[in-house]
This record gives C-alpha cells, structure tokens and sequence, in this order.
C-alpha cells in the first residue's frame, strides 16, 4: 500500500499449542476475511487514482483501420488515453509473450484491446471509451482448431518468431497457427496392436469453461520516482515482475509487484492483462490508475479452460490389460498462448491421456492451436479434466465392451510402484491398488452395484473413475526471524485461498516445538521477500512448505550451535530454501451414484465416495475443503459448466446463465484418505489442491451410463444431451455407442 | 446470428425491385426506424429505435448497397449502428433475392446479425429473437407495400 | 452510474415524482433486476422512485371473499412465510419458494417480479393460474387488469411508464380447486426454470375435470396459457393426460438458449405439464 512498508501480518491466533498436526487448524486470515478487514486488490485505493475503461474489439478477426480517440480525450475528467500505437511493440504473457498490450495492427479475437483511458472516474472512463471511434477491416475469423490447421487458413500470428519466450527456445511447431505441438512415443507400439484381442478408438469433446473465481480481477498501478509500483490480483507476484520487465521495458528492481489475498484463482490468475497497460497509463498520466475487471469482460476476454478434442484408441488382451495406445489431443488455445507457463506451451498434463495406467507403448501427439477465440490458459489441473474425462470414459466403454466390470477393469490395468505409465517412466507415486481396494470397500461397490430399483422412479447408476496429479514442484524461498522469543515467517505467497499461512505456521511451530502463537507469518511484496514461484501447480504444500520447514529447521541447527533456546537467543536470521524436483505423483478415485430421470435426461449425483492419496495431513480442515471443493469443481464442469460461444462472442457471459454448482446441488461425499505413503513434501505431505477435480465427469458419465444405457461423449453431461441419446432411434444409437475398431 | 425470411408478395418482380431498392421507404418497413435518408454513394444515414422491456436503444448508422443485380434480382446490403448510450453497435448484412412465381414474387432475406459489446449482454437468445422478429416483420412489411401499390 | 434517489410515503408522491422527472425517472422496489441493469450500462435513469417506503404497498391478507391480496412491495420471502398465503393454496408457497436463493427472495418484491416481465420467472404462471389481477395506478387514475394481461413480450409489460402496481388480487378459489407449481432445473437449483408449469385444477362431482388453468413458464416471450390442453380435458379423466399434454408442444414458443434447444424445451413442456396433471389428480 502506498507508503506503507510492504508488510502485512497475517496471522493473529491466540496461542495454541504446537501438538499440531492432528488438531483441526485455525485458519490464520479467517478472522480477517469474516470480518471484512481483508484486504483484496480491488479494497486498495490511493488519493488522486484514476480510473481505467478499455475499448475492446467486437470482432473476432479485423485490421485496425484507423481509431479516433479525440472524442474520448475531449471528455472532461479524461486524464489519459493510449492506443496500441503507444504501446507497440509490447506484448505480454506468461511463457510466451504473444498478446499486445494494446493492439495496433489486428484484433485476434472479441475482447482483444486497442485503447486504454484513464479518467477521474469509472463512469467517465467508460464514457469515453464509447467515444472512441475505431474503424476496422473485418477479416475472416478462424473459429475452430481443425480449420485453423486447414492449408487455407489466414496465419494469426505471422510475427511468432520475433515473440519473446522465457527460457531458451521456443519448442518448435510443424503448422503456423499451432501455439504448441508435442509428440511422445514408447514401447513397441505397433507390436501392441498386432497381439491385441480387440482395439477400441472414441473421441471425446470438453468445452471451454470459465474458473470462475469470486474475486473479480483489479489492478491498481503508480509510479514513484522510476519505481513502478503494482497491486494485482496475480497469484504469482515474482513471475508478474518479470514479465512487466521484458514486456515494459523496465528493471524488475525498478518493479514492485504486490499481491495481497486472492478471492479464488483456479488457475486463471496467473494470467495478468490489465497491469501492462496500467503502467503506460500511469507513466501517461502521473497518477496512480486502477481498473477492476468487470465479469462479462472476464469471461468473455482473459483465460479460460482449452476446450479440447481427445482421440484415444487403445489395444486389448482379452482380459482387456492394456497392451497400447495411440492419442491425439487437439486443444483450442485461442487468440494467444500468453495464459500457459509451461515451457512446452500446452496445458500441463496435455500428454497424459491414459493417467495412471499400466501403458507398456504408447504414442501421443498434443497440440494446442491459435484461434480466433478467447484466449485459454490455466485452469485447476491443466490438461486434466479434458484427457481425465476422455481417459476414464474410454476405459469404461472399453470395459463395458468387453464383459469386464469398470473396477475390475481398472484393478487389473492400474499402475503400481515401478509399473511404465504413459509417460513411458516408471511410476513413481501412489500404489494404484491400494486406492482402488479402498474404493471398492468404502463405496460398498458390490452392493451398490446389485441394487435393482423400481419401476417407474429415476434410473440408479455407479461409476467410478480415477485420476492422477503429480506432487508441485519447483524452487522457493523464505525468511525466518527469531526476536525475542517469537518467530516471523516472511513469505511472497499470496495465498489465494488455499490456506498457505496456516499452513507455514504449523509447519514452523511444528519443527520447532513451539506454540503456534509465537510464530507469525507475513506476507511481503516483491521488495522485500525472497523470490518465490507464485501458487500454482499444486506447488504451494511441497514446494513453500519445503521452504518453510527447511527455514525452521536451518534455525534450529543455529540455536543448537549457539547452545541457546529459543527464548533467549536473541535475534536470529535464517533463509529457508526448498527445491522439490522428485517426479512424485499421488492417484485419487471416485464412485459416483446417480439418478437419471429418464423422461427428461436430468441427471442428480445422489452420493460420492473418493479415495485420495494425500501423504501427511498438515491441515486437516483445508486439504478436506481442497478435495470436497475440488469435487464439487469437477461436478460443475461434468453437469453445467460450458462457456457457449456463437461467431466468437460468449453468449452466457454472467453467473445468471454460466451455471456452477450451489451447495444444494452437492450430494453427501466420503473421503477416504490414504495418508500412510509419504510424499515429499514436508513431513511426508503431498499436494491435493489440483487432486480430485478432474475425474468426476468420466465418473457421472460412466454412472449415466450404467443408469440407462446411454454414453454422453462431452462434457457438460446435461440433461438435454441424455434425453437425446434416450430418444435417439435405437438403430443410431447401436452405431453412435459402438465406435469401437 | 443467421436468418432467413421469406415473403411471397403479390407484384410482380421488377415491381419489388423498385419498392426494395427506394431504401428510405423500404427502411420504413423495419419497426422503430425514425429517419433514413440518402448520403450519397449508395449510402443512407438512419436511427431505429428498439426497446426491450426498461431498456431503450437508439441506434445510429449507415446503410449501403454493396451489391445489386437487377437482372439476377439479388441485393446485398450492410447496416451498421451504434448506441453511444449504453456502448454498443449492430452489424449486419443482408442478401435479398427476389424470384418471379407465375405473377407473384418471392422475397427471400438471408441476414446475418452481430451485437456487439454492452448491448449484447441483455441475452444474446433474447436479442436473437427480436432480430428474428424485426426482420419478420420487416420481410412482411415489405410484401405488404409492394402488394397494395 | 448516478441518479437521484427518492423515497416517496405514498402512492400519490410517487406518482408526482413520476410525472415531474418522466421518462428520465424509474421506479424501484426491491432492486434485484433494476440495479443489474443499471450496473450493466443498460439502464440509465437520472431519478430513482423507491417504492418500499410507501406503507400502503405493504401487507398480505385475505379479502373478505375469501381472496388474497398481496401488496406491491411484499417480498417472495413474507409470501412464502405468509399464513395468509398458504391457507390460500400452498402452490403459491411453491412458485414463491423457487425462486432463485433465499437472499434474493428476502429482497425481491412481488409487484417487482410481475414488472420485470422475465419470462422465466416463477410467480407469474401460478398467479395467472389463480386468474390474479393487478391494480395499477397513475396519475391519471387507476385500473386493474388480468396478470395474464400484464407481460407481453421479453420483459415488456402493458403498463405505462408511470403506472405503479399498488397490488395484486386472488380472487377466492373455486370449493375443491387444487393447485400446483413445478419448476424444471436440470442443472442446478439456483437457476431459472428450463420449464414451469403453473396450474390449478377443479373435479366435477363425477370425477371427470371440470376446469383447469395451465400456464407454463420459459417456454416462450410470455408465461403461456395451454388453452388447447385446457380443452382436451374438460370433462375428461386422468386418462386422458398424456394425449392431452402432447398438445402443449405446439403452444409453447421457446428459444434455444443456455437452458436448451426448442425441441427439448417443447419436449420438456409436454414432460412436466403431463407430471403437474398428475400430481393435481393423484
Ligand atoms: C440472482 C437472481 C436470480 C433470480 N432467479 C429467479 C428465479 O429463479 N425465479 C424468478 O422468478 N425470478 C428470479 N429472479 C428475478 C427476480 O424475481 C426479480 O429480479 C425480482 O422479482 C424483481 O423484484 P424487485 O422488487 O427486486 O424489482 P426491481 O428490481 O425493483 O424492479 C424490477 C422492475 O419492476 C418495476 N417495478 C417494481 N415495482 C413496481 C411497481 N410496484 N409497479 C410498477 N413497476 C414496478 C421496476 O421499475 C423495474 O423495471 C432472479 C434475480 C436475481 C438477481
């Protein structure tokens, strides 16, 4: 906040002890966050602040002719009005910096910027942003992946190779409009399908969706002297500065990003659009300058989950063991790829599209495509929930196909310590075994199976479906201060609601042996805390936890050396580090009941069972919420959850038609935890925040099918869909189900 | 978003032809349009005016003529206008043909229709079926005209 | 967004306010369909006429024949809580009660929802059903109309700018009338209806059905009367339902929308007016 140090201590727990890790936590913002005292970025206002419009394009593909903004400047109150011309040639993003700031030549998709204003206050900015004339040339719009890779296709980013990427080269691409391609190949593939008994290929579909976080997104930026000053709403404040550096021009020690607490993020806010033009309108009109993202414009224009098509064709024995398989994932990237981190630039876990499978060969292709769509980047589990749907339905109909009980199924085909996956590496993670023997006892698998129903009311189903997420990896670093007996945790993460500070707090208290009250934790911006890799990536647990108990640990070791306690050490100084780079990965499953209305297609999940390998529970109360929030994620994108888009535009761009679940939606869940495998995280945690979303649409769909014989092949499973396979004339239907080899 | 109306009119074509093509008074057929008036080069300036329960739009712009074949009895045409009120602008082109039918003529509109920024969040669905009505009524209008002259 | 707020006490200040500040001026009651369109940009007034100030526009309570009245500003939530309302019929406590999520309904009001004329709405099938009318005033006097009169297209009404809903009559049910509301929402329960169906239901002494009122919900620009399926099984029994309802595919007039495509919809209309049938004759 201007002025003040950028310090905020977020903790304020009366003491408690530090016998902690059985003991439900107490959630050290809580008491902030119910209160109203917490900080968000949208809170933080400066005297003199302005107020930023944007005029966006409404096209999805167009030649920016000519923009007038002398209308707009004219305004009284308007303080500042750039156009791309002004900003060109800057583009911003997270791996690969291919959106402009703001555009000067051609608009790539509905919502793509090419002015920014600041004015005295919203309503006048926005007033001025209807003012501003801008002429364009509308050119033909590339809408879909497989047109976009046509011969014929306009290219969308004929500039590419001049577009800066982070960290050596750019991964090379075979077509023009891919953002991404990637291939892998191991085993004997071929050989495979010679011995296969039976080899089955389906085609899944998974649309875009939104993440819908709560928190809307703000940005509030200033200037002081050359210092460049940022409040966002990112949830990765280190990665930000950098990007604002290359993209901006400007010394990362000449930019302090701070982000305070996030109001949901599900992966979407590692993405900042906002900030790069607020620095060219604060520069413009030396004043700090604040914008908050109005919903529609979110979900219309920032970045969505990929919507994607998975081809997965598998080869058999007759016992229906996987001997191999082929897949291509096609993901529609949108407009720019700027919203992916990874280095290969697809979503993370694109290649994975029979997770936690034995898979002895196996050839997989991913691409991700430009078009003149919204942009997508990352969502909760990045690849997951579009190849976890495609993976877990083609098992079951494999299953199904061949006489062979879904669990049965998956019992003899999942992947145990030491087993090839689909990486073609040995598995190294959770004893799949373990997990499935877990569901078939908690979900009382046999019974639920032989329960007839009667006649007339809604059809009963079971599925289940399972699912892996590899344990987060990466660097960080923390500072731990001994004053006076007490210690303070000072760390870059923003926590975006997942609990992190609660979770260093026990973990600190916990290797130190002392109360928790006498550990605090603070947050600090870019200046003033080690560099740290943001929230992301299921990193937050392994990773900044690792940190964290390495810093407690490191000054324990120094207590010891000095021969003093902790109370009268006197004031002490550690750097905690953690690098977590093990290939860990934890496995998860589900058995779903259903009921399907059978006139109307309406499909209610009546009751859940999950089973998750989650290592060492640090908080208990959160990694619950973690999972039970991660189902009840997963039941919004496998029941209602489709951003609908007509030529470009979304046409269900608010929470009044962009359903997501409510809690009277949510039927009864089980969790059974697995927590006697360690991981590497501290004390044989693991991660669970990215675990257990993706599995669930396989698992409705399975179970609607179980219900009344028919298989929905896209995500959302809406009651529609169903109704139509149910009244589908049984002669389409037999060939439509069968799209087997 | 796409249409397609027809209308059959009791005239013969070349007829519809001049009815259609004086686009001041054709433009009298769309429900809400206020003025149109010529500004040269094939070009018309206009206002309509639509409501939508408590939402009022007026929507200034232009219309051209950007293709016409008397002989083929085909036209096209683009509208664009913008509310500066509420932020927000219509897009469409228009293909009319028209096809002699023993005496009567057959109109057929093929629109294509974008609404864009703050107007299209009212609905896009809602926003598609007044689209579809006005150009019904418009479809209509113009058979109704072109019949009793 | 700034406008002037005014919190008139009656009816008639309201009024004035009206006339003094014409189109520039719009009335509000709760806010929950006027403040979103006024944050979207759509709706821009420079005055705002409150109306929950106005006590006269309070109150729920039986007439002296045995009706409702429900004033203006009563919201969902006091209907759905009403003893008044729910010795009336319980389907009028069912339509109230779908509405949207408790917070919604503890500030919407029933002369709002009627005005605001969303087709997907939950009370105003089951108060055309129930052959509700509204009083409305202006300052040119007052009048009261059907509420089956009241919306006539996508959230357009018949009333003038000026005219304010003062209240809304049930007349008194006819001795052995039964009602019911059943809302379609395949997605979640906090979402407006796919489908609706509103309807009452009277036997005659032989058992065969004397009259029914079928007014559905989503399935087209306004609430839709179901007068053919009305027809089909006036003098008939529970027999004759699901013939009967099959009619109700071609009264509707849905959109493809977010909720699903015409033909589901008209589908879904023959569905749930078959299973309201039923549920009134079981
Ligand atoms: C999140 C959400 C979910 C919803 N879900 C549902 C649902 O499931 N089912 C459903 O039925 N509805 C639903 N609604 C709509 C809701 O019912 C209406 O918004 C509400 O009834 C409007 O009432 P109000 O008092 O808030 O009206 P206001 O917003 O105050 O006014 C609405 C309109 O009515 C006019 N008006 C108000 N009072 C009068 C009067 N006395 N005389 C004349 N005109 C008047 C106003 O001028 C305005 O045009 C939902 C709304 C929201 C915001």
């Amino acid at each position: 906040m201007p002025g003040a140090p950028g310090f905020r201590p977020v903790t304020n727990v009366a003491d408690r002890t530090a016998s902690v890790l059985g003991d439900p936590e107490y959630r050290v913002e809580g008491r902030d966050k119910v209160t109203g005292a917490a900080r968000y970025a949208a809170d933080v206002a400066m005297p003199g602040m302005l107020h930023v419009a944007f005029v966006a394009s409404p096209y999805a593909h167009a030649r920016i002719v000519a923009i007038d903004v002398s209308d707009a400047r004219a305004l009284p109150g308007v303080r500042a009005v750039i156009t791309g011309e002004d900003t060109k040639p800057a583009r911003l993003g997270r791996r690969l910096q291919d959106w402009p700031v703001l555009c000067w030549d051609r608009v790539l998709f509905i919502g793509d910027r090419v002015a920014a204003i600041a004015a005295d206050s919203a309503a006048i900015a926005e007033d001025a942003a209807r003012r501003v004339r801008v002429e364009y040339e509308e050119l033909p719009a590339v809408l879909d992946a497989d047109a976009a890779r046509g011969p014929q296709a306009p290219v969308l980013h004929p500039d590419a190779s001049s577009y800066r990427y982070f960290g050596g080269d750019r991964p090379s691409i075979p077509h023009p409009n891919l953002q991404a391609y990637a291939v892998h190949r191991h085993g004997d593939v071929d050989a495979g399908f010679r011995a296969a008994h039976r080899v089955y290929s389906h085609t899944f579909t998974v649309p875009r969706t939104h993440q819908a976080y709560i928190e809307p997104r703000a940005a509030l930026v200033w200037l002081d002297g050359e210092v460049l000053h940022v409040v966002t709403t990112n949830k990765a404040p280190f990665a930000l500065r950098q990007q604002m550096a290359a993209s901006l021009g400007i010394a990362e020690a000449n930019i302090v990003v701070d982000a305070g607490h996030i109001g949901g993020d599900f992966g979407g806010k590692g993405l900042s659009l906002d900030e790069f033009a607020l620095a060219y309108l604060a520069r413009a009109s030396g004043r700090p300058v604040r914008s908050v993202t109005r919903y529609a414009d979110d979900m219309q224009a920032t970045n969505t989950r990929h919507a994607a098509t998975i081809a997965l064709t598998t080869a058999v024995d007759a016992d229906g063991r996987i001997l191999a398989h082929t897949s291509r994932v096609v993901f529609d990237g949108g407009a720019y790829a700027a919203g992916k981190p990874v280095a290969t630039l697809l979503p993370g876990d694109a290649m994975l599209t029979l997770a936690g499978y034995r898979v002895p060969a196996a050839s997989v292709e991913a691409m991700s495509v430009y078009t003149n769509q919204v942009p997508a980047g990352h969502s909760r589990a990045p690849g997951q929930p579009q190849n976890a749907f495609a993976a877990e339905s083609h098992i079951d109909l494999v299953a199904r196909s061949l006489g062979i009980d879904p669990l049965v199924m998956r019992e003899r085909n999942v992947v145990r310590p030491g087993d090839i996956d689909i990486t073609g590496a040995p598995w190294h993670g959770t004893d799949g075994a373990e997990v499935l023997a877990r569901l078939r006892t908690a979900a009382h698998y046999a019974e639920a199976r032989t329960t007839p129903h009667s006649l007339g009311a809604p059809a009963i189903g079971s599925g289940v479906a399972l699912g892996v997420r590899h344990v987060g990896r990466g660097r960080a670093s923390m500072v731990l201060r001994l004053s006076r007996g007490r210690v303070e945790l000072r760390t870059g993460v923003a926590d975006q609601g997942g609990g992190a500070y609660t979770l260093f707090q026990r973990i600190v208290a916990t290797e130190l042996g002392i109360p928790l009250g006498r550990v605090t934790v603070t947050r600090g911006a870019t200046d003033a805390v080690p560099n740290d890799p943001g929230v992301g990536g299921s990193r937050v647990t392994p990773v900044q936890g690792g940190a964290a108990l390495d810093a407690a640990r490191k000054l324990r070791v120094r207590l010891a050396e000095l021969g003093r306690a902790l109370a009268d050490a006197g004031d002490l100084e550690v750097i905690g580090e953690a690098s977590q780079e093990t290939h860990d990965a934890s496995m998860y499953a589900y058995a779903l009941r259903v009921l399907v209305d059978v006139e109307t297609g309406s499909t209610k999940v009546e009751h859940a069972t999950l089973v998750a390998d989650v290592g060492t529970v640090i908080n208990p109360v959160a990694l619950r919420g973690q999972l039970e929030g991660g189902f009840v994620f997963g039941l919004g994108q496998a029941l209602m959850e489709e951003l609908r888009l007509e030529d470009g535009r979304v046409t269900n761009p608010s929470f009044a038609d962009y359903k997501i679940p409510t809690i009277a939606d949510v039927p009864p869940l089980q969790v059974e935890l697995i927590t006697g495998d360690p991981g590497p995280g501290p004390f044989g945690a693991k991660s669970v925040g990215e675990l257990a979303n993706p599995a669930v649409g396989a698992a409705v769909a399975n179970a609607v099918q179980d219900a009344v014989g028919v298989r929905v092949w896209s995500l959302p499973i809406t009651a529609e869909k169903i109704w139509a396979e149910l009244t589908r004339p049984d002669e389409v239907r037999e060939v439509a189900g069968s799209a087997e080899d | 978003m796409k249409f397609t109306h027809t209308a059959t009119v009791a005239a013969p074509r070349a007829k519809v032809w001049a009815q259609v093509m004086d686009v001041p008074a054709a433009a009298r057929c769309v429900p809400g349009v206020a003025s149109v008036r010529a500004s040269g080069n094939g070009k018309y300036q206009g206002t309509l005016a639509v409501q939508v329960g408590p939402v009022r739009l007026v929507l200034d712009g232009d219309l051209a003529i950007t293709a016409r074949d008397e002989t083929a009895g085909t036209a096209s045409l683009r509208a664009e206008a913008k509310d500066s009120r509420v932020g927000g602008a219509i897009h469409a082109t228009m293909n009319l043909a028209l096809a002699e039918k023993g005496g009567e003529t057959e109109l057929r509109i093929d629109s294509d229709l974008a609404v864009m920024g703050r107007l299209g969040e009212f609905g896009q669905p809602v926003i598609k079926r007044k689209a579809d009505q006005l150009m019904r009524d418009f479809a209509e209008c113009l058979a109704r005209q072109a019949s009793a002259r | 967004m700034s406008f002037d707020y005014h919190a008139p006490r009656s009816v008639g200040e309201a009024l004035a306010l009206l006339e003094r500040y014409g189109e520039d001026a719009h009335v509000m009651a709760g806010g929950t369909a006027t403040v979103l369109l006024m944050r979207q940009g759509l709706l821009r007034p420079g005055h705002v006429v409150g109306l929950r100030a106005i006590d006269e526009l309070r109150g729920i309570s039986r007439t002296g024949s045995g009706g409702l009245r429900i004033g203006a500003t009563v919201t969902h939530r006091e209907v759905e809580r009403s003893a008044e309302a729910r010795a009336y019929s319980s389907a009028l406590i069912e339509a109230f009660a779908s509405v949207a999520t408790v917070r919604i309904r503890n500030q919407a009001t029933v002369a709002g929802n009627l005005a605001h004329a969303d087709p997907a709405q939950d009370p105003p099938p089951m108060l055309a059903a129930f052959g509700a009318t509204v009083n409305v005033r202006s300052p040119r006097g007052g009048r009261a109309l059907p509420v089956s009169e009241l919306a006539v297209d996508h959230f357009t009404t018949s009333l003038a700018h000026d005219e304010v809903i003062t209240e809304i009559v049930l007349p008194p049910l006819e001795a052995g009338s039964r009602g019911t509301y059943l809302k379609f929402l395949p997605k979640t329960a906090d979402d407006y209806a796919t489908v609706s169906v509103a309807a009452t239901l009277r036997l005659a002494d032989d058992g065969t059905i004397a009259e029914t009122r079928i007014v559905l919900g989503a399935v087209g620009p306004t609430p839709i009367r179901a007068r053919r399926v009305e027809e089909a099984l006036r003098g008939r029994t529970a027999r004759a339902v699901a013939e009967a309802a099959a009619l109700v595919r071609e009264e509707v007039d849905p959109i493809d929308d977010a909720r699903g495509s015409v033909s589901y919809k008209r589908e879904m209309a023959r569905v749930w007016t078959g299973r309201a049938l039923a549920r009134l004759l079981r």
